[in-house]
């Protein structure tokens, strides 16, 4: 068998259970990522990011299912593991980071005790053992004089230092799969981007893969190698950062761009309104026949009413799903 | 010291005036011991007719404590809030009603500041009810018409929008007695990117066809950047830098406001170092001697180290900053 991505969501599809119908939320996802890669997925809400991620972690549940396609982390099809199996791999090879440090935490427990857990768990340590490497870990996500923090509670923390617990725990075990699901949506901003720089160094030393999902533009452009942009449940565009935001090429992604208010625009251009997207994102049940984007496209033809449009590739060596470019 | 509620070059009264704000709260440190947290600390700004005027900081400074004290929601220790001259100081209920007539507040969360069981109408007719409009219904369908919500959106129930149109009803609401002044404690960080341009085209929009002034609070210098006419920069409960917009991004004077402005993520700087600031806030229970920042300050002498807070220097007619490394101009 020739070896293939280290991690690859491979036409990955989600449908939802609605009575006698069937809506398909997530539709023939695709993305690999390589070992210490940084790879982003943005989407607004509703876009079906973060069901990709409860997918690769096997917590679909009812009346949610995989209704397709295969999901690869070092050779192994997560999408058709067991339960028994899939409890083992959570939290040893995928960690999620989620965006809500203090209901992810438990208030009940000192953090010293939660990040040990993981070490009991999946690695058989003894308590004490565990407390050590809990020490260590601390220590590792930068957290100031850790021997005394390890006793605390979760209440005792501030945002910042709650999330780099998270990420303590999450990466406690070297996983080779990290999901950030907006793990710093409700930081403030000078302290994302710190947090943001601690999981991309740390990752990146460790080799850790990992999958950041985000609706902040700005932020997954600055931390990640390549990004893919959703809409309405299916990848629209898939780019090397850099040239997703200097050269989008499809037009949801240049109506992205061209809506997000940027630092100096107003002093070049005098303008101080913002270009909009009309029109609201789809319902589920009223997804389009063909390009999800259709109605809403300023350059949609009758082509993109009747079928769904197939990955193009473009120069910069990402992929568009557009029929018309070309 | 200079005079700093004479530094906007307006000869006209100003709409809101603060004047050396001070808002502090008793919290409860541990056992037995209370704490006095000093959240706003000797703030003054004004805000003129028509004027969009920008606070940012970091959670924690004291920003929307102000807000809640324009608002009246939160009583100030010691200073004055004078709108069109008047002070705002008693808290009784006429005095509220007719404060609530000129100053309106858009929340943050449009999930939560709605009333789940009352419909659009019910919600945009009550503010119009208190103040004894006639003509309710038009003034409701026209304001609807104006927020960009479609007739038929008058008899449903907030859980039937989605979190952008929420913030349309809650503008709405906002605008519906015909405020001076709108309150925006960070309105647009719970909304998607493309809902967000919406949202902040529409108050552009509002603020010059009714001459609305707004006060934006907000942490994303880009947002500020694009509406506001002034924008004053708050750390730890103080003031740190204030000025036109143009003289804050262009002149930036104090580090701080360097450091917000280098932690917004330009996309088009794609793969650059994130320029950062290291640590948080200290505790308000205990700020440091010295300027309040000079623990994060990249650039911090040690003259920064001690003594009190520096005070203003005023670096042209519109703008200002706090910082001791700053020589006047």
């Amino acid at each position: 068998m020739t070896r293939g991505p280290f991690f690859m969501m491979d036409n990955l599809c989600i449908s939802l259970a609605h009575g006698r119908w069937l809506h398909s939320v997530v539709d023939r996802v695709s993305l690999a990522i390589d070992r210490g890669e940084v790879v982003g997925l943005v989407g607004e809400s509703g876009s079906g990011k973060s069901l990709c991620a409860l997918a690769i972690a096997g917590l679909i549940a009812s009346p949610l299912t995989i209704s397709g396609g295969r999901i690869f982390l070092e050779g192994v099809d997560l999408a058709r593991l067991s339960g028994e199996r899939l409890r083992r791999l959570r939290g040893d090879q995928v960690s999620i980071i989620f965006q809500e440090p203090m209901t992810a935490l438990n208030p009940l427990m000192t953090i010293g005790d939660q990040i040990g857990e993981m070490f009991v768990l999946h690695r058989g340590l003894s308590r004490r053992a565990a407390r050590d490497r809990a020490i260590a870990a601390l220590e590792e996500v930068q957290v100031p004089a850790a021997r005394r923090r390890i006793d605390d509670y979760p209440h005792q923390l501030s945002g910042g230092m709650r999330q780099r617990i998270m990420i303590a725990i999450a990466l406690a075990c070297d996983p080779a799969l990290l999901i950030a699901d907006e793990a710093t949506t409700a930081l403030d901003v000078t302290l994302q981007a710190e947090i943001i720089a601690l999981i991309v160094d740390l990752c990146q030393r460790r080799g850790t893969a990992v999958l950041m999902i985000s609706h902040d533009l700005g932020l997954v452009a600055r931390a990640c190698s390549r990004v893919a942009v959703m809409y309405a449940g299916r990848i629209v565009e898939e780019q090397p950062a850099g040239a997703l935001f200097s050269d989008p090429r499809h037009p949801y992604t240049q109506a992205l761009v061209g809506a997000l208010p940027r630092l100096g625009q107003r002093r070049l251009s005098g303008q101080r309104r913002l270009s909009e997207i009309p029109g609201l994102v789809p319902r589920i049940s009223e997804y389009p026949k063909g390009c999800r984007f259709a109605p809403r496209c300023p350059i949609a033809e009758s082509v993109c009413e009747r079928m769904p449009p197939e990955p193009r590739s473009v120069p910069s060596g990402g992929e568009t799903r557009c029929h018309l470019h070309d | 010291m200079i005079d700093l509620t004479c530094s906007a070059p307006f000869q006209e009264e100003a709409l809101l005036r603060i004047e050396d704000a001070r808002i502090h709260y008793r919290v409860s440190a541990g056992w037995l011991r209370s704490g006095l947290l000093k959240a706003v600390n000797g703030v003054s700004l004004s805000i003129q007719r028509g004027q969009c005027l920008g606070l940012v900081g970091e959670s924690g400074c004291g920003k929307s404590s102000l807000a809640q004290a324009i608002v009246g929601t939160t009583r100030l220790e010691s200073g004055r809030i004078l709108l069109e001259g008047e002070p705002l100081t008693r808290c009784g209920r006429r005095e509220r009603l007719r404060r609530a007539r000129k100053v309106q507040m858009v929340w943050q969360d449009p999930f939560a500041s709605l009333n789940p069981r009352r419909s659009v109408m019910e919600q945009l007719e009550a503010p119009l009810k208190l103040h004894g409009f006639s003509d309710r219904r038009d003034r409701v369908m026209a304001m609807m018409a104006r927020v960009g919500l479609r007739p038929d959106a008058a008899q449903r129930l907030p859980h039937e929008f989605s979190g952008g149109q929420r913030q349309r009803i809650a503008i709405a609401r906002a605008l519906i007695a015909e405020p001076k002044l709108v309150v925006c404690d960070e309105p647009l960080s719970a909304l998607d990117v493309s809902i967000r341009a919406q949202i902040i085209n529409l108050l552009l929009d509002l603020q010059r066809e009714l001459g609305l002034s707004l006060l934006m609070i907000s942490h994303d210098l880009a947002v500020v950047e694009h509406m506001c006419d002034r924008v004053a920069v708050m750390y730890l409960g103080r003031i740190v830098e204030e000025g036109d917009w143009r003289e804050i991004f262009e002149h930036t004077a104090h580090p701080y406001t360097r450091s917000l402005i280098g932690a917004v993520a330009e996309p088009l700087a794609a793969g650059t170092a994130i320029d950062r600031l290291s640590g948080e806030p200290p505790s308000p229970f205990s700020p440091p001697s010295g300027c309040a920042f000079h623990p994060r300050c990249p650039c911090a002498a040690p003259s920064c180290r001690v003594g009190g807070n520096p005070d203003p220097v005023q670096l042209s007619s519109a703008h200002w900053a706090r910082c001791g490394l700053i020589k006047e101009m």
